[in-house]
Order: C-alpha cells, then structure tokens, then sequence
C-alpha cells in the first residue's frame, strides 16, 4: 500500500459505539463519515442482497462484535494435501489490498471491511484455548481473513496484544503480510512474540494481481528492516502463478532476498501454486477484467479446488525449490496443502502426517531440536 | 377502474400497436383451432386512448390474430376506460399471463424495460421481479434487461430454448463483433447447456490468455473449416470444434493424455483389460480392471496384464514429464 488505508466511511453498530477500539479508529480516521447502525448482520445482508450502486465494499468499514469464534483451524482441506495445522486468529473480514487472486472474493459473503472491536472476548477465548493445550505451541496467525499489517495503523493491534502473547511464550503469532507498514513494530523489539512474514511473488505478479500491496522491494527492504531489529521473518511464495517468463520472475525475487535478507534469519518460507474454488473464476474476473491468472492450465484437485495440472506444479516448484536451496540451503521450506507425492518427488520426503508437518514448523520457530520434541510436548 | 363488456368491429383495433403486448414467441395454430370451434370464450381487453382514435390491445393478442386469421368481423371485448392510467394497463397485460403461464426471459426483459418507463426501480425489484419468478435484487433486473440489448436473432433463439438464459447473458456482455461471431459459431453445432457454457468458457479464457478478441478465436481456419464441412454432422462438427479448442486450451493435459495413450497402445494389452489413469492425472492412482467370464480367462488377462507391466511402455505409462531416471524432480538451480 502507498499511503495507508483509510475507508471512506465507517459503519458502527451502535452495540460497540463505547468499546475501546471503535473509539480509536474513529478518533485515527478524523473526517470520514460515521454512521450508526442497529444490526450489523441486517446491514450485511442488505448490501450482500442488493449493493447500492458504485458501492465498494473495501473501501468501507464496519466496527461490530464477533458473536462466533475468533480462534479456529485453518481450513485446510481433506486429507490428500499436507496442511500444517495453524490455526487462525479472526480480528476481522476482508481486506483492502484487493489482490485478483484472493480467496476471500468468494469465500466471504460479508462485504464490507468488517474489524471485530470485542477484543476482550478475543483474549478470553485465547487464554481458554492455551489453557486446554498446556504446554502445547500453538503457531497462530491473523492473515487469513485479512492482511495482518494493514489495518495496524487504525487498530493498534500489536502494542495491544503483545503484552499478553509475551507471557504465553508456548503461543507464537504470524503476522502476514503484503505492506511495509511496520511502524509498530519497529517502535518497540517484540521479536520475542511475533514473526512477521510476507508473501512474495514475481515482480509482474506483484504489480499486475496485488494491486493494493506494497512494491516488491519495499516489502523485502521492510523484512530487512525488521531483521535489523532483531526479528526472525517468514517468506510466503503463495500462489506462484505459471504466467510467461514465471522462470525469471521467481528467480529474480529470489535474487532480491539473496542480496538483502540474510538467511539464517528465516524462519521458513512456504511455497504453494495458485488454486481455487470454482467459483472465484469468476468474481475475479467480474472484479478484474483484466486478470489472466485464471486462464492457466487448472484441473479439478482431489479437494475439489482447481489446482495447475501436477507436471506444471511440479515444473514450478522444482525451479523454486532449486534457487531458494541455493540462496539458504538451511532455510526449513514447506508446502501448504501440496500432496505426499508432489512433497517427495521435490523435497525428497514427505511428512507423514500433518501433525508431522506442525511439528517441524513449531520446531522452525521455538529452536527446539526437531529430533527430540516430540518428547518435549510440541505437536 | 371501469370496464365494459361490448361488440368491436376488428377493423377498429390497431393490432399494429403491441404498447401493452407482453407475449413473445408463441403460437397460435391451437388457439386458432380453438376459435375456430368453440368461438372466443375470453374477450381480449382493450383500451382507447380518445373517443375516436382505434382500440388498442391491452390482453389477448394472440386471440385477435387469431380472429384476424380467421376472418371473424367482430368480437366481444372487454374495454377499459380512456382515463386508466398506463401503469394500470401495462399491470392488467401482465396479470393476465402470469395468473397462467411462465414468462420466457425476453418477455420477462421487455415487460421490465417496459414498467420500468412508468413505475419506480424500486416497485419493479421489489413488487415485479418476484412475480417474474425473479430474485428482488438490482442486479437481477441489470442482467435481464442486457437481453432487450441483443440481436433479434440470438433473442428468437433464447425464446425457442436453444440458446439458454446464462449463454444469453455471457453472448450480452460481450462486443457486438464478438458475439456475432461467437453465435454464428454456435449455429453450426448441436450444444446441450452444459456444452453451450463449456464452449463459451473455453472461448472466452482463450481470448483472455493470448490477449485476442473473441471473434478472432471463435473465427480460426480450422474451426471455420469444421463448420464449413458438408460431409459432417452438426453432432460431428460439435466434438471435432471441441476438440480442436480444448487441445488449444489445455496443450500440456492433452498432452499428457495423448502420452498415455500412445504407452498403452504400445501395452499391446488385448481385450477385457483396460488401464485408467488418475483423474486428471493428479492422484498418481492407476486402475486396471479385468472383464472376464470364466477361470481360464481371468488366468489369460491376468498373465496379459502381468506382460504388459513389464514392457517398458509401462514405465512411461506412469512417468511425469521433468522426472529424472529416480523418479525424482531435479531440483538444482537452473538459469531461467
Ligand atoms: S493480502 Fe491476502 S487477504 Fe488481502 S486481498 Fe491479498 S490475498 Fe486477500
């Protein structure tokens, strides 16, 4: 993002007019229009129905409470693709940075911008989760729903959770990320709690599908920045995306972390290609008429998502794998929900399971000597 | 609201005028039938803007042109007062059909256009749509008033069900060049709904990926020399077009199936066994299944099944293309 979001107007439901987060986004978005509402799910549904004309939903907010869940498994699905068991931390819907490719177009039928405000509860509902898993590493994350970083200004969210992740040090939250809006956390070292990450891909991509995202540069000089802190960072090459000259895209973003990002600083980086549900086609396309991610070779996978025909997963992921084991050789790279097969044929072994996978993960991030933690309560 | 019941010379009525005419597309051999023995049972409803200008048709067109067709003189009709008000006439033409039957897409687009010219958007969502069978949303009134937009033709092919609502609409959003070459495509084949939608689809990403325009793919020498061949059917010519764009489409699963095919020709496997690949080549799962009827011939497939895995067409069979000899996809950094 350039300049940090801001909405052009935001919705409150009147429930959450004094809850402490709708008074500091109201009081960090001076000017923009406020307008009360009763029923924030009455609301949704009248703009899901019927959206008035010119109506967008990114660029509107709406401040309400969360009655569901905020903390939940990460839908990876069925059992023939490897899915590390992260599990997701809802502090809202949507997401500004309007990427062609995202999963939310379809998956979401809430149009607006939505921030949970009922903070409290989201805590609550942590502390009980940590409390039924003692002991266990949790690797949490709010990127799912919404770029971790790019509502920061407005919320405050990491100064405002960091105190209570620090005394639950068997808790590690990801912050994902597509901006360079590290402000907060470059005002204090909270490389104890948090691992930030972002998602990379090849320059054409960058600027043609992520249309609200930071510059491919500005995000890896962001990670470096950050490194220079005293933070250990993550690398998501997620979706790659097989366009013409992907072979030097990839291999030119992998240039750019040789030269900036010392290695030994990353956690992991994940690798996984472009897949969908059927029906994001085409919303994409309807939201972007000139996308042409969509018009690659897809089959329908095993789960049910269109997925590139395995040889062209394959071919990408082999030339990836390839430059990035030469850029940090030590560097733990995974694939989110790739299949046994696909795992062996280019990383030589598969985990056999995806508890497995959590393990090696968790063990990436706590230091702990992946040999020995099974015994030491991680997965 | 007045009406009266009186006799009206046919001469008097403009047929010509279909200002509340809300039907489409339907014929009018059985009602003609009909007249022709029983007479009018239900008077047609019209209405006279003055005293002494001609009646217009508000219900029952196809009846007058039945009459019409029939040579009737007269007929008993139901007449409204001078003074009703358009709306009313145009909700009385529209009650009268939807009380009994279902509107086909383009009626339903006219007759929206049309209240649309004298009630407000949101009576037309809220009140009309649902009457039409129609979801009460804006954007169901944007998608089928795009139907009143296309050319007569692909309308007339829309109202005999040969083109379907979705290909309508998708035929709609594209260029006037383009969708006359995509239809005229469509007129050379014999296209399920299914494969009307997979045509488009197919068209439409191949455009979009070579950055061409429509007209261009649905236009290329080989297609248009399948359309232009005699000696096939349409059914024939349909296969041969989808064929030729799905190979366009996906060139590298294609591919991978003629690979497959060219290993289990050289199998030399005999009748009563068959090897499947994985669906879509993603599970890495392969079937044989063995048809047989006696002992002896389970023991003959089984021994010809056997043969076969162990020719070398089998090993490529199962290969994916980029492996190495260890099945192994090679990994060290290569130049771009
Ligand atoms: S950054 Fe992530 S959540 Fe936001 S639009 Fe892009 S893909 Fe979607």
């Amino acid at each position: 993002m350039d300049r940090p979001f801001r909405p052009d107007t935001i919705f409150v439901e009147q429930a959450v007019e004094s809850y402490p987060l709708t008074g500091s986004v109201l009081e960090r978005c001076p000017g923009v229009p406020v307008v009360m509402v009763h029923d924030a799910a009455a609301l949704v549904k009248q703009f899901q129905d019927d959206p008035p004309a010119g109506f967008n939903g990114k660029r509107n907010l709406l401040l309400c409470r969360n009655r569901g869940r905020f903390l939940e498994a990460c839908p990876g699905t069925g059992r023939a693709y490897r899915c590390c068991q992260y599990l997701i931390l809802n502090t809202g819907l949507g997401c500004p940075l309007a990427c062609t490719y995202c999963v939310l177009q379809a998956y979401l039928n809430n149009p607006f911008l939505t921030l949970f405000v009922n903070r409290d509860d989201m805590l609550r509902e942590l502390e009980r989760s940590a409390r039924l898993a003692p002991g266990r590493f949790l690797r949490i994350g709010t990127g799912e729903y919404m770029d971790s970083l790019a509502l920061e200004h407005l919320t405050g969210f990491v100064p405002a959770i960091a105190g209570f992740f620090r005394q639950r040090p068997h808790l590690r939250l990801e912050l994902k990320t597509k901006t360079a809006l590290t402000a907060s956390l470059q005002e204090h070292d909270y490389s104890d709690v948090f691992i930030v990450s972002w998602s990379l891909n090849a320059e054409a991509i960058c600027s043609g599908e992520e249309p609200g995202a930071a510059a491919l540069p500005e995000r890896i000089m962001a990670a470096r920045d950050l490194i220079d802190r005293g933070y250990r960072v993550g690398f998501h090459f997620d979706p790659l995306i097989a366009f013409d000259g992907w072979q030097e895209g990839y291999r030119a973003t992998v240039e750019l972390l040789k030269k900036h990002i010392p290695p030994e600083r990353v956690a992991w980086i994940s690798i996984g290609s472009l897949r969908f549900m059927p029906r994001l086609k085409h919303i994409a396309q309807t939201a972007c008429a000139s996308t042409a991610i969509y018009t690659g070779e897809f089959v329908t996978g095993l789960d049910g998502k269109m997925r590139y025909l395995q040889e062209i997963r394959l071919e990408l992921y082999a030339r990836l794998v390839g430059w990035l084991r030469e850029y940090g050789p030590d560097i733990y790279l995974y694939f989110c929900m790739e299949s046994p097969y696909v795992w062996e044929r280019i990383m030589g072994a598969a985990p056999s399971s995806n508890w497995e996978l959590k393990r090696i993960l968790d063990c990436s991030i706590s230091g702990c000597p992946r040999e020995t933690c099974a015994e030491n309560g991680h997965g | 609201m007045d009406i009266l019941l009186q006799k009206v010379a046919l001469s008097d009525i403009d047929v010509g005028d279909r200002m509340f005419v809300v039907t489409e597309g339907r014929g009018i051999e059985a009602l003609q039938n009909s007249i022709a023995a029983c007479g009018l049972l239900q008077p047609p409803c019209l209405w006279r803007p003055q005293a002494d200008a001609a009646f217009v048709t508000v219900c029952g067109c196809l009846r007058l042109q039945a009459a019409l067709n029939l040579g009737l003189q007269g007929i008993c009709a139901r007449v409204l007062d001078p003074a009703t008000p358009r709306a009313v006439l145009l909700a009385c033409a529209l009650h009268d059909n939807l009380g009994h039957r279902v509107f086909n897409p383009v009626e339903t687009a006219h007759a929206l256009q049309r209240l649309l010219a004298c009630l407000p958007r949101n009576e037309v969502i809220g009140h009309w749509l649902p009457l039409f069978g129609r979801a009460a949303s804006a954007r169901t009134l944007e998608r089928l008033l795009c139907l009143c937009t296309l050319e007569h033709e692909v309308r007339a092919a829309l109202i005999a069900g040969s083109l379907t609502e979705a290909s309508a609409l998708r035929l709609g959003a594209y260029a006037a060049d383009d969708r006359r070459a995509v239809f005229a495509l469509m007129g050379h084949l014999h296209l399920s709904a299914g494969k009307q939608a997979e045509l488009l689809e197919c068209l439409e990403d191949l455009a979009r990926r070579d950055a061409v325009a429509l007209r261009e793919v649905a236009a290329e020498d080989d297609i248009l020399q399948v359309c232009r061949d005699e000696r096939r059917t349409r059914v024939q010519k349909t296969e041969q077009v989808r064929r030729i764009l799905r190979l366009r489409r996906f060139p590298r699963l294609s591919a991978a199936e003629a690979r497959f095919d060219a290993a289990l020709k050289e199998m030399r496997m005999g009748p009563g066994i068959r090897i499947m690949p994985p669906e879509n080549f993603e599970a890495r799962v392969f079937r044989a299944e063995i048809t047989f009827s006696s002992a002896d011939e389970l023991r003959r497939h089984a021994g010809g099944l056997l043969d076969a895995a162990r020719r070398q067409a089998c090993e490529r069979l199962l290969a994916v293309p980029g492996e190495d000899g260890a099945g192994k996809h090679r990994t060290e950094p290569q130049r771009g």
